[in-house]
C-alpha cells in the first residue's frame, strides 16, 4: 500500500489497484476453438465412405473372374422414417469390395453403404430422406473394387427395381 | 305351448339357413406372387493384350433365381467406357459383340434371360435384328487395328456396366 501526503499534510493511504488480467484474449480463444469445432463438424459430413483397411491384398491369380451381383424385383421400405430394417450384402463367393448406392429414378441418392468385403452385410439402411407411402422406381448401383491397397475399380452393375413404401 | 314354441324355433332355424345360402354367392380366392430375386454373374474385368482385335469376354449368367414365370424375364443392358489412360488424350474404343450358335456376330447392348414355368430363367439370349431372340454362345470385345496405332503408350482401363431389370414381356 503506497502512502502519500495530500495537500493538507494528511496521510492518505492509496491502495494500489490490483492489476486485472484482460478478458479479451480468453474470449478470442473461445471463439477460435468454437469456429474450429464447427469447421471440423461440417467437413466430416462431406466425406464419403471410409476406405477399407486392406489387411491382405488378394493376388490377381486368386481372384474370382466373376462378380456375383444380387438382384431384386422390389424392396419394401417403411414410410415416414429414415431408419429401415433392410440391409444388403456382398456375396461371400466374390473377391472384391462392394460399394452399394440406392438412387431414386431422378438421381437422388437415398443411401450408400460402407465398403463391404465378401460375406459382409451392410448396416441397416438409414435413408437420406423419409419417403411417403407409395411405389418408387429406383436403382441399386454396385461399384466393385479389387482388394488391394489401390482399390482398383472393376466392372460394375446396376439393378433397376421398385421401392414399395408402406 | 312348448310344442308351438319348439316348432317355431325349428322353422326359424331352417329359414335362416335358407337365407344364408341365398345371400352369399361369391367365394374369395387368394394367391401370393413371390418377389423375383436373382444373382447376376458378370465378368470382373478384362485384360486385353495390345493389338488384339477380338477379345473373348465371359457371358453374364443368372443364378439363385426364384419367382419367375413365362413372360417374366430379366433384361440386362450393357454399357461401357472406352479404354482411357490418366494424363493421356488418346482412347481405345471398342464394341461389345455377341455370337450365337450359328456363328453370327452382332454388336449387342442388351441380353435377355427368359422366365420359365419352373420359376427359373433360361440362358442369355440376344435379339438378331429381326425380332428373334437367339441364345448367346460367346461375348467379345471388338477393336479396330488403327485405334491401337493411334494410342500413346500407357496403362489403359475401361469399365463395363451391366444393368439388370425384371420385366414383363
Amino acid at each position: 500500500m503506497a502512502i502519500r501526503n495530500n495537500m493538507n499534510g494528511k496521510h492518505i493511504a492509496k491502495s494500489r489497484k490490483k492489476k486485472r488480467l484482460p478478458v479479451w484474449p480468453f474470449i478470442i480463444a473461445v471463439l477460435l476453438i468454437a469456429a474450429l469445432a464447427v469447421l471440423l463438424l461440417f467437413n466430416s459430413g462431406d466425406k464419403g465412405p471410409e476406405p477399407p483397411k486392406v489387411k491382405e491384398a488378394i493376388a490377381p491369380e486368386d481372384e474370382n473372374p466373376s462378380i456375383a451381383i444380387p438382384g431384386y424385383e422390389y424392396l419394401s421400405l417403411e414410410a415416414g422414417t429414415k431408419k429401415q430394417s433392410i440391409a444388403l450384402n456382398n456375396p461371400e463367393t466374390n473377391t472384391c469390395y462392394f460399394l452399394i448406392s440406392l438412387y431414386l429414378e431422378d438421381g437422388t441418392l437415398l443411401w450408400q453403404s460402407e465398403y463391404l468385403a465378401p460375406g459382409e452385410v451392410s448396416e441397416a439402411m438409414e435413408l437420406n430422406q423419409k419417403l411417403e407411402p407409395g411405389t418408387y422406381n429406383a436403382v441399386l448401383h454396385y461399384d466393385c473394387f479389387r482388394m488391394n491397397p489401390e482399390l482398383s475399380p472393376l466392372n460394375g452393375a446396376e439393378t433397376k427395381l421398385t421401392l414399395r413404401v408402406k | 305351448m312348448k310344442k308351438i314354441v319348439s316348432i317355431l324355433l325349428v322353422l326359424v332355424t331352417v329359414l335362416s339357413m335358407g337365407t344364408m345360402a341365398f345371400a352369399d354367392g361369391t367365394t374369395t380366392l387368394t394367391t401370393t406372387v413371390p418377389a423375383a430375386t436373382y444373382t447376376l454373374n458378370i465378368p470382373a474385368d478384362q485384360k486385353v493384350e495390345f493389338n488384339t482385335l477380338l477379345h473373348t469376354l465371359e457371358t453374364p449368367t443368372i443364378a439363385n433365381e426364384s419367382g419367375f414365370a413365362v413372360g417374366k424375364n430379366i433384361l440386362v443392358s450393357i454399357t461401357h467406357t472406352d479404354f482411357t489412360c490418366a494424363g493421356l488424350s488418346t482412347t481405345i474404343p471398342f464394341a461389345l459383340m455377341t455370337c450365337n450358335d450359328g456363328g453370327t456376330r452382332l454388336v449387342t447392348d442388351e441380353i435377355k434371360f427368359e422366365g420359365n414355368n419352373e420359376g427359373k430363367v433360361g440362358e442369355a439370349k440376344r435379339e438378331d435384328g429381326n425380332g428373334f431372340w437367339l441364345t448367346v454362345s460367346e461375348m467379345y470385345l471388338s477393336f479396330a487395328d488403327r485405334d491401337w496405332g493411334k494410342a500413346l503408350g500407357g496403362d489403359y482401363t475401361a469399365t463395363i456396366t451391366f444393368t439388370s431389370e425384371v420385366v414383363a414381356e
